[in-house]
């Protein structure tokens, strides 16, 4: 059953090998880059002496280097990557078995269908996990320069880190599995997987854009000798704290209010996304198990 | 190795081919005692046959005596079918030739004379089962 | 020819299998002898690939059993599935696998797998082993899933259609090894198949199935001899005629009845004038099949019309797998 699963899929295994190998030989020369000029230009000192407030213009000049260059290059497949590659894998799965038939074929081997299923959802899991977390590290190991000058919770496609590129991959594999089963077609599950996944995905992208939740932190802070001009995308961030996020700036009284999300909630924001991508793909999977142990075809 | 042949169309039911071209096959002396018969797979395989046909009709030929199975051997022809004599085959042609005339005389069509043959020759069959 | 210790091959006790409200396959009891060539014989739709799934594991059964050698037919169960070796109609292969490929899969999900016999079968019917599935021709691919259902080492093959969509020469070659196989090892075969002319010769057992009903069940010879062809007067034809009448062909001064009457029955039931002949196994059949949905009597259950399959319903209303 190894053996057949990855035959089975094979040439899916080949093509995220190489999307990654594709990742890492534009991210790696560019993380390399940025680690250089990064150290060149003293910032890694200025950082530990001063949290940035003693280089401004090196940290501006570096944002503006590496904050838009390869990151950009990179962000459209980061969006697209999960939910395409979750449902390109997760639909044929059950989808083309029933479509074309194989399915009298392959179940009336010696391996029960309930086995079958298992065994080749537990391996194609694993190897997207596999998948998630080798992009994942990349990409960690790649913004971690620019996460010191800016904030990893700046909702970046780019910032694959933490647990939502890989769960939001399950995610849409999940989905598309059960559609597939559901639909007894390809196609037609890989666009029902992907309008599912959208739902989810777009309920994140809320919740990291016009509705925060949780509901961001709010601090004043007392102007002294008149407000700076500390605007939103200030290193070190006006909360004095590297790492924040910080939303919103306004003057009241003689008080900038800051309404800013804590570096600290970088893990909870992470648990609550990547929870309910796994969520959905742990009962989408589960479903999809227990459907086809119940039916009779 | 001798070989079986089929005729589907024929009506006559497989294993009686097979009987009957055993039988054929010693009349014209194509077989002889001590010749081997064909598997019952290599029939079965050959002919597209269910397998126990053969087997029927090998049973009906050792019924007959004309061939017997050695264990672990295969089945070999037991003895040679003599042709009828040839004095005797003769001798039946001239009352033949007559009926014949008779027949085409009564105004029999060949048909009739084919539909009279056969139900004298089932009415026969009975006779001797019953 | 057959290691027969009295187990039968294929038995089954009032076995049902319902989709909704529609009864696929009621009522059928049967007992196949180990060895045995099965014809399962009916129209599109008469149930023979439901009769088939529940044999080997694919669907549950809704009322009775179905049992290979001995063990009860449960779905979805190993022990079921390594019983039977099963090749679906239209022989479905995974097409972008190489032959080879095919032959991995059996060996990893199968434990009793024969790869010897698989290579050397390939080999005689000269099918490289590098060739994709999808490059081979229909008659090949069916005989690549010929040899993984032989491969496979069950003691029971039940084929559904198996030739239906091969050309004349690739069904005989496809036959020949299915009956060398038999002969062979002692296989049970079962075949499903609407096509009855290819059938006398292959069947030594018959399944007769009409709207998912069981109208003959047992040995070709037994069968045949327990039917006569009478031809007899047309008056008579109207009165009493000894046995079941199966069918009947009326001209104008005479019938031609096909009945189900023993011996003893067609003895003391025959008059002078009428004539018995014997019934080819092809008559029989394409007798039964046109016959309106009833069993022979002795099988028959009390009919039930609230029940939802009815008398009435034709042998076609809209039950595939």
């Amino acid at each position: 059953m190894i053996w057949v699963t990855w035959r089975q899929h094979r040439a899916q295994a080949i093509t995220c090998l190489a999307l990654f190998c594709a990742l890492a030989v534009i991210a790696i020369p560019y993380g390399i880059a940025m680690r250089t000029t990064f150290s060149n230009d003293g910032l890694p000192a200025c950082l530990a002496r001063s949290g940035g407030a003693g280089c401004p213009a090196a940290i501006t000049s570096f944002v503006d280097e590496f904050g838009h260059g390869a990151g950009m290059l990179l962000n459209l497949p980061l969006i697209a990557a999960p939910g395409f590659l979750g449902i390109v894998v997760g639909a044929p799965l059950l989808g083309r078995e029933l479509e074309r038939g194989t399915w009298r074929m392959a179940w009336t081997q010696t391996v029960p269908r309930t086995r079958w299923l298992i065994t080749k959802l537990g391996l194609v899991t694993g190897g997207l996990v596999l998948f998630g977390a080798a992009v994942t590290a990349v990409m960690t190991w790649y913004h971690g320069p620019l996460d010191r000058v800016t904030s990893r919770l700046q909702p970046v496609p780019s910032n694959a880190e933490g647990l939502t590129f890989t769960a939001s991959l399950l995610c849409s594999f999940g989905l598309a599995v059960l559609a597939g089963l559901l639909l007894r077609n390809t196609i037609g599950a890989m666009v029902a997987g992907y309008i599912a996944w959208e739902i989810p995905s777009t309920v994140l992208v809320l919740l990291n854009g016009p509705i925060h939740f949780p509901p961001p932190a709010t601090t004043r802070i007392p102007c002294r000798a008149g407000c700076p001009g500390a605007g939103i995308g200030s290193v070190p961030p006006v909360t004095g704290h590297l790492g924040d996020f910080v939303l919103g700036v306004t003057r009241s009284g003689g008080e900038l209010v800051v309404s800013y999300l804590p570096a600290s909630r970088f893990w909870t924001l992470q648990l609550i996304g990547g929870g309910l991508y796994l969520a959905i793909a742990a009962a989408t999977l589960g479903t999809a198990i227990w459907l086809l142990h119940q039916r009779t075809t | 190795m001798f070989r079986f042949r089929l005729d589907g169309s024929s009506g006559v039911p497989p294993y009686l081919q097979l009987v009957h071209q055993v039988r054929q096959s010693l009349l014209l002396g194509y077989l002889r005692a001590g010749d081997r018969l064909p598997t019952v797979k290599d029939v079965a395989g050959d002919l597209a046959i269910n397998p126990n046909t053969v087997v029927k009709a090998y049973r009906q030929l050792e019924h007959e005596g004309l061939a017997g199975g050695r264990p672990g051997q295969g089945t070999f022809i037991t003895a040679a079918l003599a042709a009828p004599p040839p004095e005797a085959s003769s001798a039946l042609r001239a009352p033949l030739e007559q009926w014949f005339r008779d027949a085409e005389e009564a105004g029999l069509s060949d048909d009739a004379v084919t539909a009279l043959i056969a139900v004298v020759r089932q009415d026969l069959r009975k006779e001797r089962v019953a | 020819m057959t290691g027969d210790d009295g187990v039968a091959a294929l038995r089954a006790d009032r076995l049902g299998k319902r989709y909704g409200r529609m009864w696929a396959l009621r009522d059928c009891t049967f007992s196949v002898p180990a060895g045995s060539v099965v014809g399962l014989v009916g129209p599109n739709g008469a149930g023979k690939t439901t009769l088939l799934s529940l044999t080997v594991g694919l669907l549950a059964a809704t009322e009775g059993e179905i049992a290979v050698f001995g063990q009860r037919s449960r779905a979805y169960t190993a022990d079921t599935l390594a019983r039977v070796s099963y090749l679906a109609q239209d022989h479905p292969l995974y097409s972008g696998f190489t032959v080879a490929d095919m032959l991995h899969l059996g060996r990893s999900m199968n434990p009793r797998w024969d790869q010897a016999l698989a290579r050397t079968r390939l080999d005689r019917l000269g099918i490289p082993l590098e060739r994709k599935i999808k490059t081979l021709s229909g008659g090949q691919q069916a005989q690549i899933s010929l040899t993984m259902a032989l491969a496979k080492r069950a003691p029971l093959l039940a084929l559904d259609e198996p030739v239906a969509s091969l050309d004349p020469i690739a069904r005989l070659e496809f036959m020949r090894d299915v009956m060398a196989a038999s002969a062979d090892t002692g296989l049970t075969v079962i075949i499903a198949s609407h096509v009855i002319s290819e059938l006398e010769r292959l069947c030594d057992w018959l399944l007769l199935l009409t709207a998912g009903r069981l109208q003959l069940a047992g040995p070709v010879d037994d069968l045949v001899a327990a039917h006569q062809v009478l031809t007899v007067p047309r008056a008579t034809a109207d009165a009493e005629l000894p046995g079941t009448v199966i069918s009947r062909t009326d001209s104008d001064r005479h019938s031609t009845v096909l009945t189900a009457a023993d011996l003893g029955q067609l003895a003391s039931g025959l008059r002078p004038g009428w004539q018995a002949e014997a019934v080819s196994f092809e008559q029989l059949l394409i007798a039964y099949l046109q016959r309106p949905t009833t069993a022979l009597p002795a099988s028959e259950p009390p009919d039930d019309p609230a029940r939802p399959g009815g008398r009435a319903r034709s042998a076609r209303t809209g039950v595939t797998s």
